[in-house]
């Protein structure tokens, strides 16, 4: 069931070991009850039968002779490395890099039956049916400890807490705003969750009810962090930091959220005079330098200065990266920091407009892949 | 049911050349649309079809919105010029609603609604020529379009239809010149896994000793189906993946 | 979906730089994709593709009888249909205002003699005459309807092959028409001076063409013309905003200006587009 997926991503060179230790993992996922703990009769009989089948497998396609015994403490060590690597406690929020064996990334279909696991858990993207877990949507399969998730490569923004994002108010309501922000209900941002003008710890009387369309209106961008969800699966966002607040003058793209690659930082200053924030929404909003000094004096970000004319140059550098952020999610290319300026460097040979043309597209794409592919740091 | 005689000739053959158990060629294409959350386009034989997805998003009108579950709702259109008699009006009339509703009767048996309390999801499908076979084709466009908007469904769910030739050969895929001439038409939508239909319809009179072979070979057709389905989907996401270094490129 | 104040008034200042959000200049277009003959048992069709604007064309020919007070002329008719794949607000009749506000206009563009004849439709004076269908389709609403619509029907009429008439039979009041079967014995129809619209938009003091969505929400009134050949077929105010005398004159010229470029880029486009006559389709 597995030997398809497995196939495409093996192409790699492994080192030895890890190939080693590859067949094992894949040998190991036809008997997989090997890993059952359960001391029914029933199963204990059938974990051994599949153990003595496994080593017959075993020898003949690794072709070394092994015991039971030393099965059992290989199977165990291979565990407790895995373990270590992908234990949260230990690792943080660290992107975890695994090797092939380990990693058990495979692009599931649609209700494909993936190897159940002793004690699987249920994650987004999959569901349970006669006691598989099934895939219920098309897309990458993530496996964090004992938790199977499959994400979609496309689809509606799920929120974290946490996660920065870019909206656009929709309806101003009693108490909160209603922002528009690409997930599935729209998101709520509420009047105690804002900085309003005069300090952090003002009391928000029913004077800042009656006047919140002056802070933000139907139409105004803002740029905030998701405080929490609700129970309906609605975000609750917050401003409550001088990054967040009203968007002044810039443009808007949208893209589909998981092209958003999540880094620390969504907000960056490129070095070609560009400010962009990479919501993980999808929404990046690209606009002129923002620097830091001109936030502190900031009325809680809902001041807009509508007077100023961008220059021409920035104006130029923004309209690249617009075209060159578009040409990128056209061919999915992840969208981050570097992406970006090598796809705004690789773009220069052309005329701002030009790259509007689909071949033209394409090739800052290409070129923006292979030099990313160079990078030898490069890692998703 | 002299006129049924000749849907199959001496040798087999159906009038376009194929077998009593081909389908017509099927061609499909994901993500065809920018705006969209998802879209697809696929030809079966000369049927082609579009399909557009959005959602699933914040439910248009309010009392309609439901606490446990998300609406399903779903757009069914043809193009004036995708029959061969030009049409009058793309939609609105009573076979075009009776296919919208089938078609959200079939969508609702699949999709995940459960997890998008008040919310909604809006399925177009917009047919660009008819020839036989349109609900099959929606069915199957509109599922491609589910997937592509990355929406839970718990299996694929595809439709097909199947005939009695000659009074004893069960057909299947039908085209447009095959219904007119033939007796009567099965329409099956099917989930082909777990292998439950979620609607049938029948066209015409039919003597039920002939029903459980028309209907096996439209479930077997909705199988085949879905295997090309299933390839379509698996290519569509191996390309997006590759370039995104999403499944492929980590080591 | 409304836009903010800054990022209109970045929009206004853009165009007062000519140089647009996405760096094109104020009299650029944004890449088109044409293809004809997509809708294969339709006489003639066109499928053209402005940025996000997708647009469907087909035309489909019927034996009628012609109007009483044009007894030498043919029948010409558009219909638009305004699919809901395009946006959610086209679900049920939601797209219907804006689809007889497009059929409207292109009605009266093509009305005129010298924009398109329909005298060479005519088959039997007073009697039987040709009666051309142009569907038009959308597909997915990227700004711009009007320019990408006129254009798809130029290249869908220009891929349209009328049969030819073997024979006339009269018997009386009975006329009977004998239509060529063969593929190969058709005949084209002149489409030199089919008009092209193009619609004008003033953002600020000045006047862009081709739209974007979010543009044409910044626009203070626009304009639609229709022409050819520096005449001018048809001219329409869009919308609800207001423009001077002086600057509609001046938009005017302009719109003849840009309207003759692009019907020169689209001549050129269809002479070389039946040489390789591949079809992808939707496919690609």
């Amino acid at each position: 069931m597995n030997s398809d997926s497995d196939n495409s991503i093996s192409e790699k060179e492994v080192p030895e070991k890890s190939s080693a230790n590859l067949k094992l993992t894949e040998i190991l996922e036809k008997y997989h009850i090997i890993f059952k703990k359960s001391q029914v009769p029933k199963i204990k009989e059938k974990k051994k039968k599949h153990t003595k089948k496994f080593i017959k497998k075993y020898i003949v396609q690794i072709v070394k002779n092994i015991s039971e015994q030393q099965l059992k403490r290989k199977i165990q060590n291979m565990k407790t490395e895995v373990k270590k690597k992908t234990d949260i406690s230990a690792t943080g929020n660290k992107n975890i890099i695994l090797n092939l064996w380990e990693r058990q990334l495979l692009t599931l279909v649609e209700g494909k039956e993936k190897p159940s696991f002793s004690k699987d858990t249920r994650g987004h993207g999959t569901y349970e049916e006669d006691g598989d877990l099934k895939a219920s949507v098309a897309g990458v399969k993530e496996q964090v400890n004992k938790l199977i998730s499959v994400r979609p490569l496309k689809s509606r923004y799920d929120g974290q807490v946490g996660e920065v994002l870019v909206g656009r108010i929709m309806e101003v309501q009693q108490k909160r705003w209603k922002v528009d922000t690409n997930a599935r209900l729209d998101s709520a941002l509420l009047i105690s969750s804002v900085n309003l003008p005069g300090g952090e710890l003002r009391k928000r009387s029913l004077q800042d009810q009656h006047s919140m369309r002056q802070y933000l209106q139907e139409g105004d961008l803002i740029s905030a962090e998701v405080q929490s969800i609700f129970v309906d699966g609605t975000l609750s966002l917050h401003t409550r930091s001088l990054r967040y607040g009203k968007l002044a003058q810039g443009i808007l793209v949208k893209v589909f959220p998981s092209l958003i690659k999540k880094t620390k930082l969504h907000y960056h200053n490129l070095p070609f005079g560009v400010g962009i924030i990479l919501g993980n929404n999808g929404y990046v909003w690209i606009s002129p330098p923002v620097s830091t000094t001109e936030l502190e004096g900031n009325e809680g970000g809902f001041v807009q200065n509508l007077e100023e004319v961008i220059p021409r140059d920035i104006r130029e550098a923004m309209a690249r990266v617009r075209n060159c952020i578009l040409a990128l999610a056209q061919s999915y290319m992840m969208l981050f920091n570097t992406s970006v300026v090598v796809a705004y460097e690789e773009s220069l040979k052309y005329a701002v407009h030009e790259l509007l043309l689909p071949e033209v597209m394409i090739d800052v794409a290409l070129l923006t892949q292979q030099r990313m592919n160079m990078m030898e740091d490069y890692e998703f | 049911m002299s006129k049924n005689k000749e849907l199959i000739s001496k040798i087999g053959l159906r009038l376009d050349g194929r077998r009593a158990d081909e389908l017509r060629r099927i061609r499909c294409k994901m993500g065809v649309f920018a705006q969209p959350d998802g879209s697809a386009y696929i030809e079966q034989g000369l049927t082609k079809v579009l399909a557009a997805v959005y959602g699933p998003h914040q439910v248009k009108n309010r009392q309609k919105a439901q606490h446990d579950t998300c609406i399903i709702n779903t757009q069914f259109s043809m193009a004036v010029f995708s029959t061969n008699e030009r049409k009058k009006r793309p939609r609105g009339d009573r076979k075009s609603t009776e296919m919208s509703l089938h078609l959200q009767q079939a969508l609702a048996a699949v999709i995940e609604t459960d997890l998008y309390p008040w919310s909604q999801i809006d399925v177009y499908v917009e047919v660009l020529h008819a020839d036989g076979g349109i609900y099959p084709a929606c069915v199957n466009a509109a599922t491609l379009a589910i997937i592509d908007a990355g929406i839970p469904i718990k299996e694929y769910v595809c439709a097909c239809t199947a005939t009695l030739a000659n009074n004893e050969i069960p057909m299947l895929d039908i085209s447009h010149q095959e219904e007119v001439l033939g007796g009567a038409t099965l329409t099956v939508a099917a989930l082909p896994m777990s292998g439950k239909i979620v609607l049938m319809e029948m066209s015409q009179r039919f003597h039920l000793d002939h029903l459980p072979k028309v209907l096996n070979k439209a479930l077997e057709g909705c199988k085949d189906i879905k295997v090309i389905l299933d390839e379509a989907v698996k290519n569509h996401v191996a390309e997006m993946g590759s370039s995104t270094g999403w499944a492929n490129s980590r080591t | 979906m409304p836009l903010s104040e800054a990022e209109k008034t970045f929009i206004l200042h853009g165009v007062d730089e000519n140089f647009r959000q996405d760096g094109r200049d104020r009299e650029a277009y944004r890449p088109m994709e044409l293809e004809t003959g997509t809708v294969q048992h339709a006489f003639g069709s066109a499928h053209l593709r402005l940025a996000n604007t997708d647009v469907l064309v087909a035309v489909k020919l019927e034996i009628d009888a012609p109007f009483p007070e044009t007894p030498h002329e043919g029948k010409l008719e558009f219909f638009v249909d305004c699919s809901a794949n395009a946006t959610p607000d086209f679900e049920g009749r939601g797209g219907e205002d804006l689809a007889v506000e497009l059929a409207n206009t292109l009605a009266s563009a093509y009305q005129s003699r010298q924009a398109f004849d329909l005298r060479k439709m005519c088959i039997l004076k007073g009697k039987k005459c040709w009666k051309l269908y142009v569907d038009i389709l959308i597909l997915e609403c990227g700004g711009n309807l009007f320019d990408a619509t006129s254009l798809a029907i130029k290249a869908a009429l220009h891929n349209t092959q009328i049969p030819k008439i073997k024979a006339v039979n009269i018997d009386g009041d009975n006329i009977e028409i004998e239509v060529s079967d063969s593929v190969s014995d058709c005949e084209k129809i002149n489409i030199e001076n089919a008009p092209v619209l193009v619609t004008l938009c003033k953002i600020g003091q000045h006047c862009i063409v081709d739209p974007s969505l979010s543009e044409e929400q910044c626009t203070v009134g626009s304009m639609v013309v229709a022409a050819t050949k520096n005449c001018v077929s048809t001219i329409s105010l869009l919308g609800s905003g207001s423009l001077h005398q002086d600057t509609l004159f001046q938009f005017l010229d302009f719109g003849c200006k840009i309207a003759n470029r692009l019907n020169e880029a689209l001549m050129e486009t269809l002479a070389n587009i039946s040489v390789t006559n591949e079809n992808v389709g939707f496919l690609k």
